[in-house]
Parts: C-alpha cells; structure tokens; sequence
C-alpha cells in the first residue's frame, strides 16, 4: 500500500463527478471554508497479492461476525449489547431466517504490514457507496491509472438483488416491487443519491424500484401494513434509516410487528444489523476470538467500558450506537487527546486498544486514512478510502480513490522519423 | 480472481444520474412536511367526538361530518377548528378512507397519524446522518 501523490487531474472533474452523483462533494467546513470531498490527484496503490489477502481477511472477518451473531442470540445477551426489548423478538427471527440483506462496510485499519484490525462494521446503514461503487470506477476507467481496481461493487449489487427478491418471489408467490427511502432530515443530498444508485441496481436486476421518503411512509389504521402514499403496498423497502431510530419513532412497534406477520414489509437491512452495527459488537468479537493467534490479529482489545482492564491508560472511547466519529474520544496516558462533539453516550461506551492511523505523509501534511471494505451479500466486494488529516475518521474527511499494480508511466519520447 | 467488474465500462446509472441533475439544479423531493394526521370535525372544520365520522352513525347531522386529514398536531382538544388546505374525506366512503391510509369502516381516533410516523425526529436531534 501506498501513497501515490502526482496523479492525473481530469480537466472539469468537479462538475464531472457531481454530475455523476457525487453532488454532496463541496463540503463546508467549520469557518465557512468549501473544501472537494473527493480527492482528484492523490490515490491509493496495492498490489493484486495483497488485494487478494485483504479479501481473504474481509471473509474471515464476516464469519466471525457471524459467529459472534450466533453468540449472542444463543446466549440471550441482549442486554448487554444494550439492544432495545422491543427490537428483541425480530432480531431473533430474522436472524434465523435470514430475510433479505444486501450490503455492509467494514472500517479497517491497515498499513500495508499484516493483517488490517477492525475498527467498526456499518452493517445497517453504510453510505460512501456511490464514491466507491461509482465515481472511483469511472475515474479509473478515465485515468488509466492502475491494473485494476477493487470493485465488483455494482456487479455484485445487481446480482444481490436478483438472488435476495428471486428468493423473497418464491417464498411468497408475489413479485415485489422495491421502496427505497431516505430521510428528508438528510440535505447533503448524499442519502438521495445513494438510494438513486441502488435503485439502479434494482432497476438492473429486473425489479421495480420506487423512491421514497422515510417521513412519507403511510401506516394504514386499519390493517395496521405500510403503504406509499399513492397506495401501493411495501413489499420490500431498503430504508437508509438506522433500526435504532426507526424502532423509536412513533411507528416503529408497528414496523416490528407488521414485519412479524405473513405478507408484511420487508425491511432491508434487516433488523437483525442491530446486532453488528452497534460498537457492542467489538468486544463481543475480542471475548470470542480475542486469544486466537490468527483470527485475533484482525482485532484490536475491546472491552465494555465497565469491564476495561484497570491498567488500560490509553484507548479509544466509542459511543455503543454513534455515528460519523460524534463522541469518539482518543484517551492518551490517561488524558483525554482528541475528542469528537456529539450526543451520543448516554446508552453506554465501548473502549477499544488505540492503535493509531497510519501516516501516509504528502506534501501537505498527514493523511491518515481508513480502510472502508465492502461487502454485498455476505461476500467482500470492493474498496473505498477515506482519509482524514486527524486521527479520527469524520464526516469531514476525504475520498481518495484507488488503483492495483499503478506503474509510474513512462516519459513519452520523441518518436523516430 | 477477479475482484473487480467484469465489464471494463462506465456504469449504466440512469437513476442516479437523473437524481444528480435534479438536485443540482435545485429541484428538491420530499423537502416539505407531508406527515398526515385525521380528526373528525364538522362542516366548519371543527373537532368533534369521533363517534360523528363512524360510518355507521346516523343521528343528527349525519353527512355533515368529515374525516380531515393534515400535517396537524396529534392530541388537539374538541372544538379546535382546524386550518383550511386538508383533505376532507366522507365517512361512507369507504374506497376514499382506504386511499388514506385509514381503516375502511367504524370510526377513526383522534389524531391518528398515517404518515409521518417514522423518520424526522431523532436524525435531527442527533446532528448527523442516517448514513454511517
């Protein structure tokens, strides 16, 4: 892995890539400064070898997941994990049943020296995708820069589609049409356009694919099933609305109970994601495999808070449903280094070894970037890099796009006569 | 093992696309408040028992009654005359009921909400995305 400064700049890449859907690319910064989330120039390179290893490892990670899943519904440890009563019931059933799931992201740390260490798995509501799936893609295609790329994303998308509704058609005898919605809260732009990108794979894998705005979602008093607001039934919806919010508003019992029942919604990603996307799920997976020679080193220490290891004098403080970076803190020998604003906390903390970014320096600075891997229906599906001049990961960082195999070319010659 | 798309093209993203241009040129979906709320008021738009907007209620004044739905507060007391700009739905009818996402027949309680009930609250209280 490295840092390659000096690549190609595309003349109008910033109108390019906002007409692509990248439209939430100018980020405002505190101060009022407009900054270019994508990053045109700099880039990532990796060998094919170690693209391959990091897919060997992005698997090994999501059965361990898996197994950790297991765990905890095996053992009723809810509680712990802080996951709502009422989330509880559907949370086992879904998982045994394994409705519909079409994609997740693990953040991972690496450096180019061993095995990456998972930081936290986004498994219920995972945005970035149409930079990575998308705008990268198309950049790399334009550049030339590179062998390849680790993207099968869009692909895989269409194909997880196709497997998971054939599947749902044939369980129920109907064909589905697909909501997908998002929160009209959300005015960056960047959840519409990650709904309108995965309606293009829906649209690819042959199904009928319908937006929606998570606010507009009817429930109908009277059979107590969810409708759009033109009357048509929900039969599968992907919602870019995390569980622990939808099961807080005003309708979220009914969504669980609806969901429960023959013939009701079907809610992707299911809520059974509660049991990965919540920081709990850290050390759960260190209890589990914590003391494994191989498995353990894809892992950093991670206790609940209550349970750290009174020696413990730095680490890394996550808020157990946080978002974004809000309320990470660094704690360096005991006193607080860095700390993100937030209000998340008040249902309890992880803390997790502190295994500082790497630094890939520039010219202008540290870049530290993060690992976002990709997976689509339960198999690793491609890359995408965000990188940040500090050492937590925000929503003010950047993406960097990447290549496999660059080879610097070489300075064209005058061509003999 | 190939790890990347095996067709070596740019994308076919119609949608997204679409959307993007949409949105740059300023054209939002969605940015308005269309959370749905029913009472059942009188002709004038005033809340009244709920008993009135049962279809099977045939006492005094009976089609004179109307289910009202709006982006209004749920819990507003009886005699709250509601704004003008609702829509005003017949409780006999039965297909138009069903249309609004309220039970077919009987009568409907006060404030029930049929949209608006998810999403709103905690992403904003929270200050950061749904997306993670």
């Amino acid at each position: 892995m490295r840092r390659i400064e000096g690549g190609i700049v595309r003349p109008g890449w910033e109108a390019e890539v906002e007409a692509q859907g990248l439209v939430y690319n100018r980020t405002e910064v505190p101060g009022g400064e407009v900054r270019s989330y994508w990053r045109e120039g700099p880039f990532y390179d990796f060998s094919m070898a170690e693209i391959e290893r990091l897919e060997g490892w992005v698997a090994q990670l999501f059965e361990m997941c898996v197994a950790a899943g297991d765990y905890v519904v095996e053992n009723d440890l809810f509680d712990r994990m802080r996951i709502p009563p009422i989330a509880r019931p559907q949370i086992r059933r879904t998982w045994e049943s394994e409705p519909p799931s079409i994609y997740g992201r693990f953040d991972l740390r690496y450096d180019g020296e061993g095995p990456p260490k998972l930081l936290e798995f986004n498994a219920d509501t995972p945005t970035g995708l149409v930079e990575s799936a998308v705008t990268q893609w198309n950049w790399h295609l334009f550049t030339g820069q590179g062998r390849d790329q680790w993207n099968a994303l869009h692909e895989k998308l269409v194909a997880a589609w196709q497997r998971n509704l054939l599947k749902w058609e044939r369980r129920t005898g109907v064909r589905p049409r697909v909501h997908l919605a998002w929160t009209s809260e959300e005015t960056s732009g960047e959840d519409r356009m990650t709904v309108a990108y995965l309606m293009d794979t829906v649209v690819q894998a042959g199904y009928e694919a319908i937006e929606l705005i998570v606010e507009d979602i009817v429930l109908d008093d009277g059979d107590g099933r969810f409708y759009d607001q033109q009357g048509r039934h929900l039969d599968v919806v992907f919602k870019l609305y995390p569980w622990e919010w939808l099961i807080e508003d005003e309708f979220g019992p009914a969504v669980l109970t609806d969901a429960a029942r023959p013939g009701g919604t079907t809610w992707v990603e299911p809520v059974y994601k509660m049991l990965w996307s919540t920081k709990a799920l850290l050390p759960v997976l260190w209890q589990l495999f914590g003391s494994d020679p191989v498995l353990g080193e894809l892992l950093l220490p991670a206790y609940f808070a209550d349970e750290a290891p009174s020696s413990w004098r730095s680490y890394v403080r996550k808020p157990l449903w946080g978002r974004e970076g809000a309320n990470v803190a660094i704690v360096r020998d005991g006193s607080v280094l860095a700390e993100q604003p937030g209000r998340y906390g008040t249902e309890g903390y992880v803390v997790q070894e502190f295994d500082p970014l790497p630094n890939f320096p520039g010219v202008d600075g540290p870049h530290h970037p993060v690992l976002g891997t990709w997976l689509v229906d339960g198999e690793p599906a491609g890359l995408g890099i965000r990188e940040s001049d500090g050492l937590i990961t925000d929503n003010l960082s950047y993406f960097v796009p990447h290549t496999i195999d660059f080879s610097v070319p070489r300075a064209r010659g005058r061509q003999p006569t | 093992m190939a790890v990347s798309n095996r067709v070596r093209a740019a994308l076919t993203t119609t949608v997204l696309a679409t959307a993007a241009t949409g949105y740059l040129a300023g054209c939002s979906v969605g940015g308005e408040n269309d959370e749905q709320v029913a009472y059942c008021t009188d002709e004038n738009g005033k809340v009244v028992d709920d008993k009135y907007c049962d279809d099977g209620y045939h006492g005094p004044g009976a089609g004179l009654f109307f289910l009202y739905l709006g982006g209004f507060r749920p819990g507003l007391p009886l005699g709250t005359v509601l704004p003008r700009g609702g829509t005003r739905i017949l409780p006999t009818d039965t297909a138009a009921r069903r249309a609004a996402g309220l039970a077919a027949t009987g009568a409907v309680k006060a404030g029930t909400r049929v949209s608006g009930g998810l999403g709103s609250g905690i992403g904003g209280r929270a200050g950061t995305g749904a997306g993670s």
